[in-house]
Order: structure tokens, then sequence, then C-alpha cells
């Protein structure tokens, strides 16, 4: 049940942060779909291996490699579908830690928390640049 | 047929409307050579920036071109980079003449939002909120964080020349995202603050500068990728720092 609510959440957040970015009206019910496809790899990639940095890693390969799929399925160019894919997850939690506690005067906690936030990060980008780049090789080659 | 310049001009305005819209280095590159090489250019050079476009174009009679273009203004617009990614491909099928061209690119350029401000600002708080399942906190913090989302969003829109100055609507973002938030909080509604904050402030994360801008080092467009970095990083510390300012005066 709270994993279908989870789902259903990744859906919703996905298709509104496309309304924002005003992506092509025939595209929202798939990008609500890459969301959910990416968020269920983070969920299983949490529940196997119980490592945040490396959970964020797989799920955004899942969702570069849905993007480039799904981009080529309907005709649109797949950054519309990585943009808004990824949103769900962007490191929030850890970047607000990293700022609270510093704040507060923990500096190290702090620094902890900061570097939590950029090693998200750099999966999230890593793992969309290997999937564009592999996408673009295979297009070459072919 | 049109002439060198005008084959300039068409390029160089495509290739501002898709990068001034969100589009990587390398997709904005490769239009303005799809377009030259559609109109029989045989050398086509383009190197492209976040700020700026410079093309220069030879057609193998000795008579080469050059055209730089500034881009000032980035903001997101899918639609917008789709449509252009259609027009590059239409004019392979067949190329254009000028006052056509033009005539299309102004007419992408100077489109409609795809949705209005009311639906885009309602449907994204929405979205913003449902952040609150995903991370797990208490659902009795969806409506506030609904509402903390809503007003950061609705003061951007309506903050007037302040939003064309760079960095300062994100300052304004994380400020009221935070004041708002810990009003709520001290009122008791909605237990987790840190979920309320993030819900305001994820519709202005530069998730997608940074994405970027590992994707331009990935392809060796190493100026774009520093200065697309350069700015995620000082977007995200001026909404950290807009949330700072308003949490010291409740911490």
């Amino acid at each position: 049940m709270n994993i279908i609510l989870n789902l259903i959440a990744a859906f919703i957040m996905v298709l509104a942060f496309g309304v924002i970015f005003q992506a092509p009206k025939r595209s929202l019910w798939l990008l609500g779909v890459t969301g959910s496809i990416g968020w269920g790899g983070f969920l299983i990639g949490q529940e196997l291996i119980d490592n945040i940095v490396t959970s964020a890693f797989i799920a955004s390969l899942i969702i570069g490699i849905c993007s480039e799929l799904f981009a080529r399925w309907i005709k649109l160019p797949a950054t519309v579908f990585i943009i808004s894919g990824i949103l769900p997850l962007v490191p929030g939690i850890p970047a607000y830690n990293a700022m609270f506690f510093i704040l507060q005067g923990d500096y190290l906690e702090g620094l902890e928390a900061g570097i939590d936030t950029i090693l998200i990060a750099g999966a999230i980008s890593f793992a969309i640049a290997i999937t564009g780049t592999a996408a673009r090789y295979y297009k070459k080659v072919n | 047929m049109p002439t060198g310049k005008e084959i300039l001009n068409i390029a160089a305005y495509a290739g501002n409307i898709i990068l001034s819209n969100g589009a990587e280095t390398y997709r904005a590159e490769e239009t303005i050579t799809l377009i030259c090489k559609a109109y029989g250019m045989k050398y086509v050079d383009s190197l492209v920036t976040p700020t700026g476009i410079f093309i220069s174009i030879d057609d193998g009679n000795n008579t080469s071109k050059t055209i730089v273009k500034r881009v000032t203004n980035r903001t997101h617009n899918l639609t917008k980079i789709s449509q252009i990614n259609n027009f590059s491909r239409q004019l392979q099928a067949e190329p254009l003449d000028y006052q056509t061209a033009i005539k299309k690119l102004n007419q992408i350029n100077y489109r409609e939002d795809e949705y209005s401000l009311t639906l885009s600002t309602l449907l994204g708080s929405l979205g913003a909120a449902t952040f609150v399942i995903l991370a797990e906190a208490n659902y009795i913090n969806l409506i506030p964080a609904f509402l903390v989302s809503l007003s950061s969003q609705l003061t951007i829109k309506k903050i007037g020349f302040l939003g064309t100055i760079n960095f300062i609507p994100e300052l304004i973002a994380g400020l009221i995202a935070g004041f708002v938030s810990s009003l709520l909080y001290h009122f008791n509604i909605g237990d987790t603050l840190n979920v309320m904050v993030i819900s305001g402030i994820l519709p202005f994360v530069p998730g997608v500068s940074v994405t970027n801008s590992i994707r331009d080092v990935i392809n060796g467009d190493l100026i774009s990728a520093t200065s697309r970095g350069v700015e995620a990083i000082l977007i995200a510390i001026s909404l950290a720092i807009g949330v700072a300012i308003s949490l010291g005066g409740f911490i």
C-alpha cells in the first residue's frame, strides 16, 4: 500500500514539474510513468543495497534509459523526460541538513551532510550522462 | 536559396532559442550544424557557451562568414526545445526560404505558454507537496507543504523587476519558503520543518544545470561545463542563504 502511494506520488510530482517546465502536452503522462519507474528503481535499490548514493545511481540509470526509449517512441528530445524525471531523486534533505547544521554551528556535521549532497547529485548526473552518451554512440554506430 | 548571411541568421536564431530554453550545449551545436548543412554549406564550425553562440560557415568557394550571438536569458521551456528540434529535421527534408524560416522561428519563440500561470503554479505546488510522501514524513504535512510551495512560487511570479536580476529570485524563494514554513510550524500546522522548507524550494533547485554541466564535461565542452556548474552552485547557495536568513530568526 505504502509503495503504491509512493509510486503515485512520484507520478504526480514528475508530471507537475513537467507542467512547470512547459513540456509538450502529449508527453505529460509518459513523464509521470518515467517518474514512477525511476522511483520504483530507487525503492528497490534501497531494499537491496541500503546505500542512498548507489540507489540514486541505479534509479538515474533507469530514468536515463526510459527517457531515451520514450524519446524515440513519441519523437521528442530525451531532455524533456530527463529534466523532470530526476526531480524526485534530488538530494533535498541532505542539502537542507548541511545548511541547518552550519547555521547552528555544527560545522563538522554540516560538512558531512554537504558531502552526502554532492555525492548524490554527482551520482545522478553521471548516470544521466552515461546513458545519454551511450545513446548517441549507439546512434552513430548504427 | 538564402545567402550565407541569411543562413547564419537562421542558425543563430534557432541556436539562441534552444539554448536559452534549457537545452544542452551539444544539442545546440548539433542543431546549428544540421541547419547549415541543410542549406548546403560544406564546412560548419560552431562554438556554443551558455552566454554566447559563435558560428562560422564556408561554402567551399573561399568565402567564409561568421556570426556572434549573445545569449542573455536562460529559462526552461521544453516545448520550444522540441519544436526547434522538429524544425531542424524539417529543414533537412526541404530547405525553406529566408522569410518563411524566420517567420517559423518567430512563431516558436513568441508562442504562448503551453499551460497558464494559474495551472502551472497550482499543479507545481501539488507536485512539490508530494515530496512529503516520498520523504516518508507524516502525511499531515501535505497541506502545509502545498501552502509553502504555493506562496514561494506566487511571490517569484509576481516579483516584478527583481525577477530579472540573477540569483535574487532564488534568494527570495528561499526566504519566503523558510519564513512561511517556520510560521506554520510555530502554530503547529505540520510537524516536520525540513520537509516543508524543501517542498517550498524544490521548484527552484538547480538539478537541470548540474546534470547538464556534468554532461558537458563528458562531451568535452569544458567552458560550458564550468560556467553552468558555477551557476548551479551559486543558485544552490542563494537558496540556502535565503532559507538561513529566515530560519535564523526562529531557531
